[in-house]
């Protein structure tokens, strides 16, 4: 086994206590969720901070409520495992369910976190890798080098290393928002919007903060929703390309509202646009759902630096966005 | 005999301790004043080492000792090919090639020395492409040596004749990628030096006297100064065999600090060090005869060995030959080249060469048996060798269980019934395919010898010690030879002791390669279990007073056939026989020396005393829209002789059913200008269980005159039909023929596509 560095352990028992750590140390301070993540990475050398605070003592991050008028609040510390096999979720929410359960593999999903998925690092060939590996030639601009090597021509000043959270494309599709809190106050924001693009700084965290939970709001029910995923293996692996796609359908089966996201082929997950515009007020049929994995095909932007070739990886895209409507509009009929 | 321990279902003799988690693995090993050894690799494929700084290392407090190649000896070890240091000189010729190692007091000192190490390199151009290897510009790996490792040339029979006799002639060419052995522990060594400068090290190893061989080599000290304990292993594949480079190491930090020194790779550093299969390019042309009958076989290989030689040209051999011994071929040529490359060494890995040939081999003949309108099985009926035969390259044949084997597994996996259903046309299509091919048990190579020596003790308690150099890697040498052993004296299998193998007491032995142990140990296990017993009855005859003859050995009882009341327990017998040979227990040795024959300069004997078949049939299911191959089933029959443990047999065929699973259709290293980047479990995929269909595992008893009981190896065998069984069933599925390994959704679509546009996939 690989041995982790050296680090200082704490595990506060409120969010204020954290806040305040964290607030106390900045980035020298990393969060601990279930560790599936952060732990492989330390011990690749890729993080070495001096604390890791562990957020599994502090009381309300564990909340996995429902109510008709908030919707569904599922704190950060929730497991995935907890997710996937909760009643009301899997009974109001089976898409979110669905992804979950497509995570890792069950050991990895006793220990994950909600937060932890949320707030995943990207992955590349040329960032998970040892410090020795790196070390052969020029560092990649997500550990302090020049280029993102895994940009087209190795020459981008912005890093294309891929976010491939499962669960995140389909609380987007649901509309979640997340909380973040930290010593300053809380501000709320769409989990959309929580994600910045740019693979050397993958989300909208700020030093300090920590995110305390999602909330997929009351009139999400009643919305058909799909995440199917593609990879190499049908468990363990991480997606190189993932569709979740929500859609409500009204009276003779038109779409009122309609929201497709896809994961594992950007920096972030991808809210493909045009979606609503085509579809909405429309039915479903074979030439609409085509122009919507077209849309779907356009809109990712995968790179060379995980398994599977970028092309086939967004033809992949088009092939599960159209399974994906498919299975709607068959459970819609 | 009435419960015979030969032929049962029972778990290994390791199996408890294993579970438990008591098993006693090198990693596990501890010693007073123990150091923690790192190793420092070098970054490049190809670079000078300009300049060595070790001083900041050896400054920093609790290192014990940094080393470098300039510290090694100057004598060259290697297999054939004398051309390693223990450490990297001058320069380093693959990407994680060693060269500085660390003692210290702890493994994170030793890790933080590492990096107080400093190297100059001057990087040179990298001979990455074996295709290049040849060219007259290529780098050149060894200095002074052009690339050619080693060519073979064989030709027998009149291949142009029997290409001028063929209805149809096929040729293809194929890619077959190289595997890492995936075992589930990395490999790891503790050496320690005693007062008198004795070497002792525990290892984990196929072969304690061949790592010996290897260290005295390495060491450059003599043989008998050393000496080798297999701790318990977690698994080989042939990586543990004699390329290995890690054990060395450790032994020569020990010589230098004289403590004792343990080194544990982790999995990145075993990938980067660890000992891949041979990848090769494989060209193959063959003539066949409207009723099947094949009229020659025309192969031409370009292997790649790496930065190192070890048992690459072995290996080679072996794809350029083996598999034209399992059909009455006449005319058959070979023309093989192995090469070096700036990558990591490649060698010994399951099957040793077969399965690339084996792959190439059947997926010719199905293409063949579908351009004649006849059955793969078929083809492989008609040509199949019978018992009783000599091959092409002279091997003889006591036992053939081929033909039993494609029975089995025709019948098996509904081949008839599933043939005739109309092909599916949706987004899923079904396939079936098949392949069969052969092994050896044993290979009369190393030294022109083959033969296994067995010790076997009788304590006065009537429990019997075994001590033998074979060794077990997890794959169930112990629990066999335990279970001939129990069987022939009569004893329960819990009263025999399989000793670990160590080179100081243990009768000298190749190891666990060539799928030998069972055919050439098992028979020393049974000839010495005889002698014993004899010893058992002789005595017993005085203590009762009944002629030997007429006395047996039942559940650890001597009892007459004849007279009901003359019985006597077994450690009555024993303790009788010590008082009544001067304080002598039953002590015996036996040595089995098959009747085999070295292959001459041409390459022609006969090898090895039994040699064994698989066949394995499978049915997939393509995806036409994401190219993704998934098995539904799998039916795969190993020829084994005689299964000694037919539990043992079925872990070994369903792992070997994974293996193949996992060259087939997962796993594929990924390099980065020379370095390996996907060293780890989470990028580089080996199967899952969610990977694996279900799996039939039958057993076909041929019942080998040479074998002990019966019986042969197991389990190398059943590697070999894997991969080409799924790419024939994908064949048969979609239409499309894969001939570049691995068989990724990619290929498929791309061959998918090609037959649309009507080009050739
Ligand atoms: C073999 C393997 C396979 C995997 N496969 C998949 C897969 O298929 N799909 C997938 O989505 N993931 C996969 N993962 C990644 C990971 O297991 C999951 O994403 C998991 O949900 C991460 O949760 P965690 O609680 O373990 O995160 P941690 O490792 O604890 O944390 C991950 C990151 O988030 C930060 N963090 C955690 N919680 C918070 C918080 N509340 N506020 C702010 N920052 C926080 C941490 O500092 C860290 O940077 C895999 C991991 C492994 C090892």
């Amino acid at each position: 086994m690989i041995p982790l560095p050296k680090f200082r352990y704490v595990e506060p028992t409120t969010l204020a206590e954290a806040a305040a750590i964290l607030a106390a140390e900045g980035e020298d301070c990393q969060i601990l969720g279930g560790g599936t993540d952060l732990v492989p990475s330390m011990r690749q050398g890729i993080f070495a901070p001096k604390t890791v605070l562990s957020l599994q003592a502090i009381d309300g991050l564990g909340r996995l409520e429902w109510s008709e008028s908030d919707g569904l609040s599922i704190g950060a510390g929730v497991t995935l495992r907890r997710l996937e096999t909760d009643a009301t979720l899997r009974k109001l929410f089976p898409m979110l369910a669905q992804a979950v359960s497509e995570v890792a593999s069950p050991s990895i999903r006793h220990m994950a976190t909600l937060g932890g998925n949320l707030c995943l690092d990207t992955r590349c060939y040329y960032y998970n890798q040892s410090e020795d590996w790196k070390a052969c030639s020029d560092l990649c601009l997500k550990v302090g080098g020049e280029f993102c090597k895994a940009s087209p021509g190795g020459k981008a000043k912005k890093c294309f290393a891929v976010f491939s959270a499962d669960v995140v494309p389909a609380l987007i599709a649901l509309k979640a928002q997340v909380t973040l809190v930290a010593k300053e106050g809380e501000r709320t924001l769409d989990l959309a919007a929580f994600y910045s693009g740019d693979g050397a700084r993958p989300n909208a965290l700020k030093p300090g903060e920590i995110l305390t939970g999602v909330v997929v709001p009351a009139d999400r029910v009643g919305i058909k929703g799909s995440y199917l995923k593609y990879r190499i293996r049908q468990t363990i692996d991480y997606p190189i390309a993932g569709v979740a796609l929500a859609l409500r359908f009204g009276a003779s089966g038109v779409v009122s509202e309609a929201r497709l996201v896809l994961g594992g082929v950007a920096s972030k997950p991808v809210l493909v646009k045009g979606i609503a515009e085509l579809l909405e007020g429309q039915t479903l049929d074979r030439a609409r759902i085509e122009r919507a994995a077209q849309l779907a095909r356009k809109a990712a932007i995968p790179q060379a630096n995980t398994a599977g070739q970028r092309a086939h990886r967004k033809q992949m895209i088009h092939e599960f966005t159209t399974r994906a409507f498919e299975d709607l509009a068959r459970e819609a009929r | 005999m009435n419960s015979p321990i030969v032929g049962k279902a029972v778990p290994q003799v390791t199996a408890l301790e294993k579970i438990q988690g008591r098993a006693i693995y090198t990693g596990d090993l501890k010693q007073p004043g123990m150091l923690h050894a790192k190793v420092l690799r070098g970054p490049y494929p190809h670079a000078r080492i300009v300049r060595i700084d070790t001083s900041q290392a050896v400054a920093l407090p609790g290192v014990k000792a940094v080393v470098t190649g300039a510290d090694t000896p100057t004598r060259l070890w290697g297999v054939a090919h004398k051309q390693q240091r223990i450490l990297a000189t001058g320069k380093v010729r693959f990407a994680g090639e060693e060269v500085a190692a660390v003692a210290a007091i702890s493994e994170d000192i030793a890790r933080d020395a590492l990096d107080l190490i400093e190297i100059e390199y001057e990087e040179l151009p990298a001979l990455l492409d074996p295709a290049r290897a040849l060219e007259a510009e290529a780098p050149q790996v060894h200095d002074g040596h052009d690339n050619r490792v080693k060519e073979i040339r064989i030709a027998r029979g009149d291949v142009e004749a029997g290409f001028a006799a063929a209805d149809l002639v096929h040729e293809a060419t194929y890619e077959l990628h190289s595997q890492y052995p995936g075992y589930m522990e990395p490999m790891a060594t503790l050496a320690s030096v005693d007062g008198n400068g004795r070497l002792t090290v525990w290892t984990s190893t196929q072969s304690v006297f061949l790592a010996r061989a290897r260290l005295a080599e390495a060491l450059d000290r003599p043989v008998s100064s050393i000496r080798v304990i297999q701790a318990m292993v977690g698994g080989g594949f042939g990586g543990k065999i004699v390329e290995e480079r890690s054990s060395l190491i450790a032994a020569f930090l020990a010589t230098r600090v004289n403590r004792p020194v343990r080194l544990v790779n982790n999995r990145l550093e075993d990938f980067q060090s660890g000992c891949f299969s041979v990848p090769c390019r494989l060209w193959l042309k063959m003539g066949m005869t409207k009723d099947g009958t094949i009229t020659a076989k025309d192969v031409r290989i370009l292997a790649n060995s790496g930065a190192y030689a070890g048992l690459a040209p072995e290996v080679m051999l072996v794809t350029a030959m083996r598999s034209d011994n399992m059909h009455r071929l006449e005319n058959v040529r070979s023309a093989a080249d192995l090469v070096y490359t700036n990558t990591m060494p490649r060698g010994a890995f399951r099957g040793f060469g077969g399965t690339q040939m084996a792959f190439a081999l059947n997926s010719h003949l199905s293409v063949m048996a579908d351009k004649l309108g006849l059955d793969p099985f078929e083809v492989h009926r008609r040509n199949a060798i019978r018992a009783g035969e000599t091959s092409v390259h002279g091997w003889q044949f006591g036992s053939t269980g081929l033909r039993e084997c494609l029975d089995q597994v025709q019948a098996g996996i509904g081949w008839e019934a599933k043939r005739r259903r109309p092909k599916d046309t949706g987004v899923r299509q079904r396939g079936l395919g098949m392949a069969a091919a052969m092994h050896v048990s044993g290979n009369r190579t190393l030294g022109n010898w083959d033969g296994s020596t067995v010790v076997l003790r009788v304590n006065e308690d009537g429990r019997a010690f075994i001590a033998s150099g074979e060794s077990d890697m997890g794959q169930g040498a112990n629990t066999m030879m335990a279970q001939i052993c129990a069987d022939e004296l009569g004893i329960p299998l819990s009263h025999v002791t399989v000793l670990p193998p160590d080179t100081d007491t243990s009768p000298f032995a190749l190891g666990s390669l060539a799928s030998r142990v069972t055919i050439n140990g098992g028979k020393a296990v049974l000839q010495a279990a005889q002698q014993a017993k004899t010893q058992i009855l002789d005595a017993a005859s005085g203590l009762l007073g009944c002629p030997a003859d007429d006395l047996e050995i039942d559940q650890g009882v001597v009892r007459s056939r004849t007279k009901s009341n003359a019985t006597a327990a077994l450690p009555q017998v024993c303790r009788y026989h010590v008082f009544r040979h001067g304080g002598e227990g039953i002590l015996v040795r036996a040595t089995y020396d098959p009747p085999t024959k070295m292959m001459d300069a041409d390459h022609y004997g006969n090898i090895a005393p039994g040699y064994s078949f698989a066949a394995q049939a499978v049915e997939v299911e393509v995806d036409t829209e994401t190219g993704q191959v998934t098995l539904l089933n799998s039916c795969l029959a190993d020829d084994c002789g005689k299964a000694i443990n037919p539990m043992a047999v079925h872990g070994q065929t369903n792992g070997a059913a994974v293996q193949a699973i996992g060259w087939a259709l997962y796993e594929h290293l990924q390099f980065e200008d020379g370095r390996l980047a996907n060293g780890n479990f989470a990028d580089y995929t080996m199967p899952t269980a969610d990977s694996v269909p279900h799996l039939q595992a039958s057993i076909v008893e041929s019942n080998e005159p040479n074998g002990p009981l019966g019986a042969k190896g197991a389990s190398e065998t059943a590697i070999l039909p894997g991969a080409p069984a799924i790419a024939n069933a994908i064949e048969d599925a979609i239409g499309v023929r894969i001939t570049e390994l691995p068989i990724t959704p990619e290929k498929i679509l791309a061959g998918l596509r090609a037959k649309r546009e009507g080009g050739h996939a």
